[in-house]
Parts: C-alpha cells; sequence; structure tokens
C-alpha cells in the first residue's frame, strides 16, 4: 500500500462569479520513498490538490465535497480536527512558493522552527520547560546546518527580511524537515529563486529526501524539475488529472496531446531551427468547463466524442479518447 | 541596528518637534492680534505710557528671538506666566488640575485599548456573524458621534433619569480623602478608604466610558480590518500547516502582524483623546485641566489657554514616542528603516 | 457590438465596481443620508415649518408635539426649524474647511513627494509639528487667538472656526498625497511623460495627481464628517458658531442647561450631526472598499 494514496477528490470554491469547480476528481498516489511530480500550468489545482491533503483550504470560500486522502491507511477528510493537527508538521510538512512571505516577519528563524520542535517532538515530552526550549533551539540550528547553512546560529537569530530568497526557502526546508516527516509536499519550492539558487534548493531536496527516506510530493510548472527529481509524474488540467506514470515512461512517451504540447514546449538547442512550440488558447474557466474533455477546444486530434464524453484515465495511464473505448 | 540605537534616534528626532510646538504656542501668544499686554490689561482702558511701561516689565521691547529664548528657558523651568482671571501663576493652576486629567484619560485609554482590541479581535475571526455586526454599529456609532454630545445623553439616562451614577465631579463633597497622588482611585486605595474609593470610581465610569467610546471605535475597526488583511498572509498558511492550534495561529501568529496597525491608531487616537478630554471634562465638570482650558477661554485667559495647549501638547508627543518604541519592539523591520 | 464592450476589462471592473457598490447595503444607506441632507439644505425653507430665529414668548420650552416635532426652545422658536437650518451650517463647515485644507494639503503633499529633498524634509517636519499638537486642542488655541481682548473675534467666529479646523486638517493630506506621490512617481507612465520632456509641474498635476485621486476622494469624503464633529466641539466652548445661529454644536450648547426637563433642545441637534456623519462615513467606507483593488475580491 502506498503511502499517500488520493481518491476522487473534489474541491469547489464558491465566490462571486460562481462555483469554481477546482479540482473534480483527482485520483493519484504517492509510494513509500517515492518522489511524485504534479505538473501542469498556473491555475490548474495544483496547489489547490497540496492545501486539500492537509484539509488548509480557506473554508469559506473553499469547501472538500468529495473524495478520500488516505496516508498511512488513515482518511485525512474524515480524522478529527486534533488528529490533523498532529499529522501536520510531523507526518505531513510543507513549503511553499514565495519563502520570503510564507514566514512570519515578526519572529526569528530559530523561533520559527523551534515552534515546530516543541510542537511535535516526542523526545522533548519529559523535559522542563526551560529545556525543551533549550533543547528544541538546539535542534533547531542542527536543522539548519543539515539544509546547508553556513552559520546556523546566526541564522537562527536573524529575522526573515535580513536573508535572500535562496536562505529563506533554506529555513523554510530546516522547518519542514525538523520533526522528520514521512511525507513533505514542496509547492512550487523554486519558482520564486534565482536560477542557480533553484538548482541548489533542488539538489538540496534531493540529499535531504533520501537521507530522511521521505516521500514528496512535488508541485510545480517545469517540467526539467520533473525529470531530474522526481520518480513518477501526474499531469493536470483544469481540476483534472489527464496523465501519470513513471517519469520515464511518460518523458520518453508522451501520451495526451497536452503533456506532448508541454514537451514541446521545451526550449532546447538541437530544436533550436524550428519554432518554438507553444498550445493554443489558454486554461479554461472552471465555473463553466469545456464540456466532454475539458482539453478538446485547445486539442489538434479533436473528435467527435472528446466534445460530448469525458474520458476515463484508461490504463491508469492517460485520460483520452485516442486511446480508449472508442478507439 | 539595534532597538537601544533605534530609540535613541527617535528621542533625537523629538528635538525639532519640541522647538517647533514651543514657537508655535509662543507666536501665537506674541504675534496674534491680541499682544500679552492687551490681554494683560483685558478690558482695562491704558494710556501708551502704561503700555510701554508694561512691556518694558515684560521683556516686550526686545526682539522676538530673545524673547524666544526667555520663554523657552521659563517654560522648561517650569514657569509659564501668570494667569489673568486668577491670582495664581499657570503652572500652579494646572498641578492642581492634571491629576484628574491623567486619571480621566488614563482610564479611557486602557479601557479602549483593551476593549477595541479584544472586540476587533473576535469580530475578524468571527467575521459577518452576528457578534461582528454588532460591534461594527458600535464602532461605526463611536467614530460618527460628537463626544460632548453623548456625554449630556449619558448624564441624561444615567444620572438624571435613572440616577444610578454621579454626574459632575470626581467625588462627593461629604466624602473626604487625604491628598496623595492626587488620582482619587489610587489615593483611596493607597489609604484604605473603601466608600471614597467605591464613589471615585462611581464618578469615573461616565466621563471615563463617554471618552472612551470614540478611541474604542477607532482601535476596534483598525483591528478587525488588520487582522483580517494578516489571516490571509502566507505565514499564517504555514503556521497552520505547522499543526498549531487555530487559537496559537491568531494569537502567535497573526496577532503580533496585526498589532503593528493598530499601535499607530493607539498612537494617533491619543491626541483625539487629549483633545476629546477637554469636552468631556467640560460636559462632566471634571475638574481637569481640560475644563479649566474652556473657563479660561471664557475669561480670555489667553495665557492660561497656550500653557494647557504646550502641557497637552507634550503629552501627545510623549505617548507617540511610546508607541514608536513598541513599535520597533513588535515589528523588527522598522528598526531597520 | 454592446456585448464586445462588456468583455472590456474597463467595463467589466466598472460593472463590478457597481455590483460591490449595490452588495453594499451600508453604503447605499450612507449615500441616502447624505442626499437626504443636501435635500434639506437646498429646500431648507419649503421643509422648516417656522423661521428659525423668531422668538414666541408664549410658545416657550414646549415639548415635541404635532405643532413642533422637535419642540421649542427658552425663546419659543421651533427646534426642528432650527435643526434643519443647522443642516445648511454643517454643510458650510464641511464642505469650506475639507476644501481649504484638501487644496492646502494636496498641493504640499504633492510638491513634497515630488520635489523630494530639502521641500520634502522642511514641509514634512511642518506637518509634524502639527501632528504634535492633539487636533482639537490646537483648533481651540487658533481660535483664542483670535479673540480680541475686550471681547468678540477678529474674524467672524464661525470663520474663525472653520479655519482653524481647516489649518489643523492640512498634515493628514500631506502625507496621504505625499505617501501616494511616491508610489506613483516610479511607474513607467510617469517615467514616459518625463521622457517626453515634460515638465515637473505639468508631471506633478496632470500625471500624477489623477492616479493619487482614490485615498484623497476616500479621505475627503471621510473628513467631511469629522470635520463637522469639530467645528460643532468649537461651537460647544463658545469657539465657534454663537447663539443664535442655529449651528448644531452651538444648539446643544444652548440645550445644555435646558437638560434634564427639557431634553429635546440638546438631543435632536445631537442626532443629526450622527445622522449626517454616520452617512458620510458608511459612504466613505464603502467607496475605500471599491476604490482599493488590495480588498476586492
Amino acid at each position: 500500500m502506498d503511502l499517500l494514496e488520493v481518491k476522487d477528490l473534489k474541491t469547489y470554491f464558491y465566490t462571486y462569479e460562481g462555483t469554481v469547480k477546482a479540482l473534480e476528481g483527482v485520483s493519484f498516489s504517492v509510494g513509500n520513498r517515492k518522489t511524485m511530480g504534479l505538473v501542469g500550468e498556473t491555475g490548474c489545482g495544483k496547489s489547490v490538490t497540496a492545501l486539500s491533503i492537509t484539509r488548509l483550504i480557506p473554508d469559506p470560500p473553499g469547501k472538500i465535497i468529495a473524495g478520500s486522502v488516505l496516508f498511512k491507511k488513515k482518511d485525512l477528510l474524515k480524522v478529527s480536527d486534533e488528529e490533523i493537527r498532529a499529522i501536520r508538521g510531523k507526518d505531513i510538512s510543507m513549503i511553499f512558493q514565495e519563502p520570503k512571505s510564507a514566514l512570519n516577519p515578526v519572529y526569528t528563524i530559530g523561533d520559527q522552527i523551534a515552534e515546530n520542535v516543541l510542537l511535535h517532538d516526542e523526545d522533548l515530552k519529559n523535559l522542563s520547560k526551560k529545556e525543551k526550549k533549550r533543547e528544541a533551539w538546539a535542534k533547531s540550528i542542527e536543522a539548519l546546518r543539515v539544509v546547508g547553512i553556513a552559520e546556523p546560529e546566526r541564522i537562527a537569530r536573524s529575522y526573515p527580511h535580513e536573508l535572500s530568497g535562496g536562505m529563506c526557502q533554506r529555513s523554510m526546508i530546516a522547518l519542514a524537515m525538523v520533526c522528520n516527516p514521512s511525507l513533505l509536499i514542496a509547492d512550487e519550492p523554486t519558482t520564486a529563486l534565482d536560477v542557480t539558487i533553484q538548482a541548489q534548493i533542488l539538489e538540496l531536496m534531493k540529499d535531504l529526501i533520501k537521507k530522511f527516506d521521505s516521500s514528496v510530493l512535488l508541485i510545480t510548472h517545469n517540467l526539467g524539475v520533473v525529470a531530474e527529481t522526481c520518480d513518477d509524474v501526474a499531469v493536470m488540467y483544469a481540476g483534472k488529472i489527464i496523465e501519470k506514470g513513471n517519469v520515464r515512461e511518460v518523458f520518453k512517451e508522451p501520451l495526451h496531446p497536452y503533456t506532448k504540447g508541454l514537451m514541446e514546449a521545451i526550449p532546447s538547442v538541437e530544436k533550436r531551427k524550428e519554432a518554438l512550440k507553444s498550445i493554443p488558447g489558454s486554461v479554461p474557466n472552471l465555473i463553466n468547463p469545456p464540456s466532454g474533455c475539458r482539453f478538446h477546444p485547445r486539442c489538434p486530434y479533436v473528435k467527435e466524442i472528446c466534445k460530448e464524453k469525458e474520458p476515463e484515465l484508461f490504463d491508469g495511464r492517460v485520460a483520452c479518447w485516442l486511446y480508449g473505448g472508442a478507439r | 541596528m539595534k532597538l537601544r540605537d533605534y530609540i535613541a534616534r527617535r528621542l533625537l528626532l523629538l528635538i525639532p518637534t519640541i522647538i517647533g510646538v514651543t514657537l508655535v504656542t509662543f507666536l501665537l501668544t506674541n504675534l496674534m492680534p491680541g499682544n500679552p499686554v492687551r490681554l494683560l490689561l483685558g478690558e482695562r482702558a491704558a494710556s501708551p505710557e502704561t503700555i510701554a511701561a508694561l512691556e518694558a516689565q515684560y521683556g516686550l521691547d526686545r526682539p522676538l528671538y530673545i524673547r524666544y529664548f526667555v520663554y523657552l528657558r521659563n517654560l522648561f523651568m517650569g514657569d509659564l506666566g501668570m494667569a489673568i482671571h486668577t491670582p495664581f501663576p499657570v503652572s500652579t493652576e494646572i498641578m492642581a488640575r492634571l491629576p484628574a486629567t491623567i486619571e480621566l484619560g488614563v482610564t479611557a485609554l486602557v479601557l479602549a485599548t483593551i476593549v477595541g482590541i479584544a472586540v476587533g479581535i473576535i469580530s475578524a475571526v468571527r467575521s459577518n456573524r452576528l457578534s461582528d455586526h454588532v460591534s461594527r454599529v458600535f464602532a461605526l456609532t463611536g467614530v460618527s458621534m460628537p463626544v460632548f454630545w453623548l456625554g449630556l445623553m449619558l448624564l441624561l439616562l444615567f444620572y438624571y433619569r435613572l440616577g444610578w451614577l454621579p454626574g459632575m465631579g470626581r467625588l462627593s463633597v461629604s466624602i473626604g480623602l487625604e491628598h496623595i497622588t492626587g488620582l482619587h482611585t489610587i489615593d483611596a486605595i493607597l489609604t484604605g478608604n473603601l466608600t471614597a474609593f467605591v464613589d471615585a470610581v462611581k464618578h469615573l465610569i461616565l466621563p471615563a466610558f463617554c471618552l472612551s467610546w470614540l478611541e474604542m471605535a477607532m482601535i476596534m475597526r483598525i483591528t478587525r480590518s488588520s487582522m483580517l488583511e494578516v489571516i490571509r498572509q502566507d505565514y499564517i498558511r504555514t503556521a497552520r500547516s505547522k499543526g498549531l492550534r487555530e487559537r496559537v495561529v491568531i494569537y502567535r501568529h497573526a496577532l503580533r502582524n496585526a498589532m503593528i496597525p493598530t499601535i499607530t491608531i493607539v498612537g494617533l487616537s491619543v491626541g483625539a483623546l487629549l483633545g476629546g478630554a477637554v469636552l468631556t471634562e467640560t460636559v462632566f465638570a471634571w475638574p481637569g485641566i481640560g475644563s479649566f482650558m474652556v473657563e479660561s477661554i471664557s475669561f480670555k485667559d489667553i495665557p492660561v489657554v497656550l500653557g494647557i495647549t504646550v502641557v497637552l501638547a507634550f503629552a501627545n508627543i510623549f505617548s507617540n514616542l511610546i508607541v514608536d518604541i513598541l513599535y520597533g519592539v513588535l515589528d523588527p523591520r522598522v528598526r531597520y528603516g | 457590438m454592446f456585448e464586445e464592450m462588456r468583455k472590456e476589462p474597463f467595463f467589466k471592473e466598472m460593472r463590478y465596481s457597481m455590483h460591490l457598490l449595490g452588495q453594499s447595503y451600508l453604503s447605499i444607506a450612507g449615500l441616502a443620508i447624505i442626499l437626504l441632507f443636501v435635500f434639506m439644505a437646498v429646500f431648507t425653507s419649503f421643509i422648516a415649518p417656522y423661521e428659525p430665529n423668531v422668538i414666541d414668548l408664549a410658545n416657550t420650552l414646549q415639548p415635541p408635539s404635532l405643532e413642533h416635532l422637535m419642540g421649542t426652545d427658552e425663546y419659543g422658536r421651533d427646534v426642528f426649524s432650527r435643526v434643519i437650518y443647522g443642516t445648511r451650517y454643517a454643510f458650510l463647515e464641511g464642505l469650506l474647511a475639507v476644501s481649504i485644507s484638501l487644496t492646502v494639503g494636496t498641493t504640499l503633499g504633492l510638491l513634497s513627494g515630488y520635489r523630494g529633498g530639502m521641500t520634502d524634509e522642511v514641509t514634512m517636519r511642518l506637518m509634524d509639528i502639527l501632528l504634535a499638537f492633539p487636533y482639537l486642542v490646537l483648533a481651540i488655541c487658533i481660535v483664542s487667538a483670535l479673540m480680541k481682548p475686550e471681547g468678540g473675534f477678529f474674524l467672524d467666529p464661525l470663520m474663525s472656526g472653520i479655519l482653524a479646523i481647516s489649518i489643523v486638517s492640512i498634515p493628514s493630506y500631506a502625507r496621504l498625497v505625499r505617501g501616494t506621490v511616491l508610489s506613483v512617481k516610479e511607474t513607467e507612465f510617469v517615467e514616459a511623460a518625463r521622457a517626453n520632456g515634460a515638465s515637473s509641474l505639468r508631471i506633478a498635476f496632470v500625471h500624477i495627481l489623477p492616479n493619487s485621486l482614490a485615498p484623497i476622494i476616500v479621505e475627503a469624503t471621510m473628513s467631511l464628517g469629522t470635520v463637522v464633529i469639530s467645528a460643532a466641539g468649537l461651537s460647544f466652548i463658545g469657539l465657534g458658531a454663537q447663539p443664535p445661529t442655529p449651528e448644531w454644536g452651538a444648539l446643544i450648547a444652548s440645550g445644555r442647561f435646558l437638560l434634564p426637563t427639557y431634553w429635546w433642545c440638546a438631543t435632536f441637534p445631537g442626532i443629526m450631526i450622527l445622522l449626517f456623519v454616520m452617512g458620510f462615513n458608511l459612504f466613505g467606507d464603502g467607496l475605500r472598499d471599491i476604490l482599493d483593488p488590495r480588498l476586492r475580491r
């Protein structure tokens, strides 16, 4: 059994313009010690998926209306508030896109990491209050050292605004890893950073995953990042997963026209002479999504059935009428 | 920059403000159409010789800048000149009444801050529920109502009609109280005089509530809106993703950030509170410097009016300084600004 | 064609603004209150059943009745009519004080923010000094400096009050405008205007000012109410409008000593102030929510 199994997850947002059906039956799983990449354009529901797993969707306007999230055989959507809080930050921790705004500006880095330790670390249970604090602080410094920060004592005493974006993201990773979580959800962890820093952070994440035996759900719009770091990949489009599989398989032979489009949109040196391809059209509005296959208005291979009926995920691999049913 | 340096810089910035404030009051005394001698003479007619003699006596024939330095020196020695409608120096008159104003002002400020912040938080956390709507109406009324009219209405209801609370002054005539600090409630506690304490508190309720309503409303509004703003920030999501209880998320992570704009409003509202004190004291015949200011206006006693203005301006500057320091303590970012 | 226009972002935004305004019942209520007061100020003589200053000693201190909706005062004057006439004074005080402080404050803020350097430093220190005084106390101080020692005022007392309040309101506009100018100054269209050789003054007034309008409008709307409260406060302690002027603050001041028996003389003018200020506050709140894009959605 996989560590995390998400089944038929549906999350809606109720807004002025109407009901945004952000997730419309999303299913995937993350295996033990595996890294799963969740790819898609902005607004396709990647982050909503991440937040739905730990029930952090702001309500109102959002609501998880159906599905299940099995984590270590427990359905996170059904457990009590208390249980989910015990899981957050300890078993499942998260890092976010904007490291600077994800850290509280009025507390030092060390305090923010130590807070997590104090909350979840079992080793501290029998210590006095003072010892607990000292121990938590020591662990925070250790965590900062582990993420490759040269002067962890100084950084621990700094405030987020005194640090660079890359440094903040390292601190966020230290915060996420300090309780040794079994699942790390990283929501676009490198998007807001400089390219050179991006590579460092990815490298660091890869090291840590190995070291701590964690599984990772990596959310990104960058296929390059997926190719470099992930074991499995799921491609999302307009609130649905349209293709998933082993990274090598999917990259070698993308099936869904959307995935193909994404691959072709990556610039590369070999293909320099050709014009860079792009997918025509834009992400559909999720209040009134297109009928049938949601990709059909942009699909070059569109058939009659695509407009009428939604394809299932055939063979657990691809949701497209080119590969199943009416073929 | 360290917090200490930040505070030192704030203190340094006070100097131009204090010079400016004293310059304004000095110019108002000396350049306005009714000059000091005319003010001193009041409605009496005087010959030009008498005026000249008086001008020499008060140093008014000397150049303006020398007179300013004399004014400044006197000010810092606590000399605000002589009152016109009473036989005492202005400073003596002010000192006698200052404790009453401090007692009223501090009570109102504390009340407004505590209640304002608490209700503001509840309002934001339970936004758009009944409690939120009630407190918003309360706040809206607070910022729309003239404080002196509110005072009159409170008097009409609780003093004249219901008779629940006393309406005038600080203490019933029949009650004797030893004078130690001048703050009646504190003096009553110090001397263990329970009757006097209860009586003093009863006298304090209406004026303090009246004076604090506006500030309470302002603090409530800003706390509510900055809280709503802060709750949407990324670091609140991070705090939740750590598995903290909602209470801890609100009180440890959101509140401190939301307090930064609130503190500014508390600082600004001290000025409004001091102005409101003048009117409130008048309505409730509270024997502080505010009602004395109004009394002096009716006697055209400009030295007293300006003396009280300087005192209130200094109180305002001082409280703004405290707010600035608090600001530096709460928000590490401003210490660098 | 109209369909297409409706899809333009501008129209979408406008429609959304109207939607927000319409949805915010409170700001609609505020607007309604304001319009009601405007109506009263314009058609005063039609609405008021009596002349405001006609003394009728046979009918002094009558309680509210059908004849005198808000009763009569110690000279037999109809409180309702006086309160209706007071609307004109409220608008006079509000509009005059706001336009003076708005003009001076905006100009100072614009120069200060745009020129920077010494201009900025000096202006802002001056504003700091004005802000160091408690608002109302400085106003009291200014008006009392305008009093003649032998009694009376150098300037019409109502005008002295308005002038004093205008002066003490300047800093909030100056600071507000300076702040927005600083943020607009570096935007690309201002850079473009500068590159095209527009003069500083032209850039400041033609390019920067219109783009800082939203917060200024909100501030002006809100302060129209507060200014009336302050002016009433001054009249209450005898420093603004003087009796028998039917200004609300002055009405409360003279009604004060008729409490508790003849409560109507002080109560009704106060209710008028409350409603008037509340109207502007509600409407200003709504405007701010609509004009501030950060608060949208």
